[in-house]
């Protein structure tokens, strides 16, 4: 079998993903582009079954000229020298370039076309949304742009599968170099001062073509592969009085003029229809103020739909752990290892698997709104209101998804060139309540209203619920205008973004993509979870010295002091042994600093967990509480209620501690994952480490703000 | 005149840009000297535009579209 690889280019929404989808169904994965953080999608596909192709998808790039991290990897990775040869990094090399293009939108979909083309490379062009094309009656003569481009041009569905055989015949004859590429018809005149420089450029480096010499030209700043010594002598070469921004307009100019009069042979469309029904929702959708109201419309219809629908597999997922951790007790003999298994790993991995349902619900509904056109409607509605609070109208795709986890949203980010702005929006993102949250809030909501209690025709649990995501919101908000006045940038931020016509969203696409989301978070979360879980168990099943044999005995005796039946005294001991562990005098430790806000030892131990994860809350008040780990939420919430503080005999959750450690678990950053996805996204540990202060900060300030108000 | 000065439904042609980097970018997108721009509606209390060009549609902000020269759109 041969095998090949290829890589998937073209504009944004020129509908590369369900082709890429199409060609290669389940058999994804995703990785890193080389040295830089950015989602690379590879797939792979039989042409014939001799033939192999590793599909490499691209990010959607408009041109050579990036705007933003995701547009450089393409000429990050062709203009290399070794882009296609061997000697670049075994494996790393292309074969050849599949190229997609709207062909309802062909002319502006040409330009990256025709800059890769003049490389010399390889490569097929092929017209996607040939379904939308025949619905328009246009009319398409690939022949012509085959013959003035030298290449082979297939049509081609990514909706529909139709013409995909063409496609993989035609890519075939081009790996097999059956088809002759001819000579390029579409390279860059260069005015007489560009090719003085781009020549002796190629000669110093001994380059293939002027035009790659001409790309080191434009991007000697930043282009990974280059040695410092390359970059000195590029910019002897080009002086500072050359105005590359210039001669950058020059060229884009020059190639629209040359593939133009092309474009036009080979199509012929029916210009007259101006009012599509397209046109037609987004008089409604993007109206200034229906527009907004649908909005906050479908975010509560969204997580409306995550609480009804989670529901049940999530207790499901609970229920298959618990049975698991019985199984395993019952089958192993007691040790330190079957506790480590059933209170450490066990117990890790079901508090990361719990959340999947969640999760995956919301990027279900996220990505029919990304697939449908929506998301660039939101972005287009909230970008002025975004930027008073220093984000991005792009920002808004992660504030929504952080309602879910903060992690893929803040990998969401990568589409927002404006670093300070997307810097913005990674800090602020976790402060938007996420799935995690939820546990916690659901445990601590009883002790400051009661089920009952109405205002009017609202249920209060549930206003309060409101209140707490409304608090996140606010402060996400608030930070961000307060990080917009302290971060200085020079960079100019811009919107100019396209508003795709609307299409029916492509369920494979979908749930491909729910797929991918839910996997990266199960691996990303999962890990730090799944080691903090380990050291936790730690903590709180080990003391120094002796003192775990002494909690237990002193358990012993009182219990058979209170004539306590077994299962009494044992939720008595493992309460005395959590008291006794590192993790009790860690809590203890902490008591001072936390008795302001209305927190005890015991709440401490939970706090000091919750930095690993937050839902991590409610079985530690279970262990803490002595009735065991297995137990339900509701008896959790029974046992809280009844806690009295031995030194004032009052209730321990009043109302002020319970709404104070609310408080402190909307603002305070309790989750490990999301700092090392931060600092993965930063490229530091500085921002990760100021996330982390301004949180906990915030957490603190708002926490005694609560109780020294209330009690 | 300058796209930021355009009225809802009016159309005209793009003849240069202010910002030679903001127009490099535009360029990209399809909008070029003698592209046609129609303005669809506008967000924000006039601060974000919804434009056509040539028929597609990008939303702008009214300080890049003021950056955008425009000329009559009279001949095709």
């Amino acid at each position: 079998m041969q095998k090949f690889k290829v890589a998937l280019i073209g504009n944004p929404n020129c509908g590369k993903s369900s082709l890429f989808n199409q060609l290669t169904g389940l058999r994804q994965k995703v990785g890193n582009f080389h040295g830089v953080t950015v989602d690379k999608k590879s797939g792979v596909a039989n042409l014939t079954k001799d033939i192999q192709v590793n599909f490499i998808d691209f990010p959607g790039t408009y041109s050579f000229y990036p705007t933003s991290l995701d547009e450089r990897i393409v000429v990050g990775t062709f203009a290399r020298p070794d882009a296609l040869s061997d000697n670049w990094e075994k494996g790393q090399q292309y074969d050849a370039i599949l190229y997609v293009a709207d062909i309802t939108q062909l002319e502006k979909h040409l330009l990256l076309f025709s800059q890769i083309r003049n490389l010399g490379f390889p490569m097929v062009l092929a017209l996607n949304m040939t379904d939308v094309a025949q619905e328009e009656s246009m009319i398409v003569k690939p022949d012509i742009l085959k013959k003035k481009f030298g290449i082979p041009v297939v049509e081609v569905s990514g909706r529909t599968g139709e013409g995909i055989d063409g496609l993989k015949y035609a890519l075939e004859n081009v790996l097999l170099e059956k088809s002759k590429v001819s000579n390029n018809t579409l390279t860059y005149q260069f005015s007489e001062e560009e090719k003085k420089i781009a020549h002796t450029i190629q000669v110093e480096f001994g380059l293939e073509s002027e035009y790659q010499a001409w790309l080191w030209v434009q991007h000697h700043e930043w282009l990974p592969f280059l040695t410092a010594a390359q970059r000195i002598t590029i910019k002897s070469i080009v002086t500072e009085k050359f105005d590359l921004l210039k001669s950058q307009v020059r060229e884009t100019m020059q190639r629209y003029d040359r593939f133009g009069p092309i474009v036009g042979q080979a199509l012929k469309k029916d210009t007259s229809a101006s009012d599509t029904w397209s046109d037609k929702v987004d008089r409604v959708v993007t109206h200034w103020l229906m527009g907004p109201i649908i909005f906050f419309g479908l975010m509560i219809l969204i997580f409306q739909a995550i609480f009804s629908w989670a529901g049940l597999p999530m207790d499901l997922i609970d229920a298959g752990f618990g049975a698991l951790t019985e199984g395993v007790s019952s089958a192993l003999p007691e040790s330190m290892f079957r506790d480590l298994l059933t209170d450490g790993i066990i117990a890790g991995l079901g508090g990361v698997l719990i959340f999947i349902p969640q999760i995956a619900i919301l990027f279900f509904l996220i990505s029919i709104l990304e697939e449908s056109g929506y998301m660039a409607r939101a972005v287009y509605l909230f970008d002025n209101s975004m930027r008073r609070f220093g984000l991005n109208g792009r920002s808004i795709v992660a504030l929504v998804s952080g309602g879910a986890c903060a992690i893929p949203a803040i990998m969401s980010t990568r589409t927002i060139s404006n670093w300070k702005e997307r810097l913005i929006t990674i800090m602020v993102t976790p402060l938007i309540s996420c799935s995690a949250r939820l546990p916690v809030y659901a445990v601590l909501v009883g002790f400051v209203v009661a089920a009952d209690q109405y205002w009017g025709w609202f249920n209060m649990q549930g206003l309060v619920f409101m209140g707490l995501y409304l608090l996140g919101i606010v402060a996400a908000l608030g930070a961000g205008w307060v990080f917009k006045k302290i971060i200085k940038t020079e960079e100019t931020s811009y919107l100019m973004l396209e508003l795709p016509v609307y299409r029916r969203p492509l369920i494979r696409n979908v749930l491909l993509n729910v797929y991918e989301k839910t996997k990266t978070f199960v691996i990303e979360a999962g890990k730090v979870i799944f080691v903090i879980s380990i050291l936790l168990w730690f903590m709180a099943s080990y003391a120094p010295g002796n003192q775990m044999q002494l909690a237990e005995q002193q358990a012993v005796s009182e219990a058979l002091e209170l004539k306590l039946d077994d299962t009494e005294r044992d939720n008595l001991i493992a309460s005395k042994k959590i008291e006794a562990s590192y993790a009790g005098h860690l809590g203890k430790f902490i008591e001072p600093v936390i008795r302001p806000l209305g927190f005890d030892w015991k709440i401490g131990i939970a706090l000091i967990t919750s930095f690993a994860a937050r839902e991590v809350f409610v079985g530690t008040m279970a262990t803490i509480y002595s009735i065991g780990s297995e137990a339900e939420e509701t008896s959790v919430i029974d046992r809280m209620a009844t806690e009295i503080n031995p030194d004032t005999g009052e209730l321990v959750y009043n109302r002020a501690t319970s709404l104070s450690l609310l408080i402190f678990y909307v603002f305070a950053m309790q989750c490990m994952s999301t700092l090392a996805v931060v600092k993965r996204e930063t490229k530091s540990w500085k921002w990760a480490a100021i996330q982390f202060v301004f949180m906990t900060a915030l957490a603190y300030l708002g926490s005694l703000l609560v109780y020294q108000v209330m009690s | 005149m300058r796209l930021s000065e355009l009225k809802i439904g009016q159309k005209r042609i793009v003849e240069s840009f202010e910002d030679s980097q903001m127009g490099g970018k535009l360029m990209t997108m399809g909008m070029l000297p003698g592209s046609l721009i129609e303005l669809v509606r506008k967000a924000s209390a006039g601060k974000t535009f919804y434009i056509k060009v040539n028929g597609y549609g990008m939303a702008l902000r009214v300080s890049e579209a003021s950056k955008i020269f425009l000329k009559e759109a009279t001949v095709n």
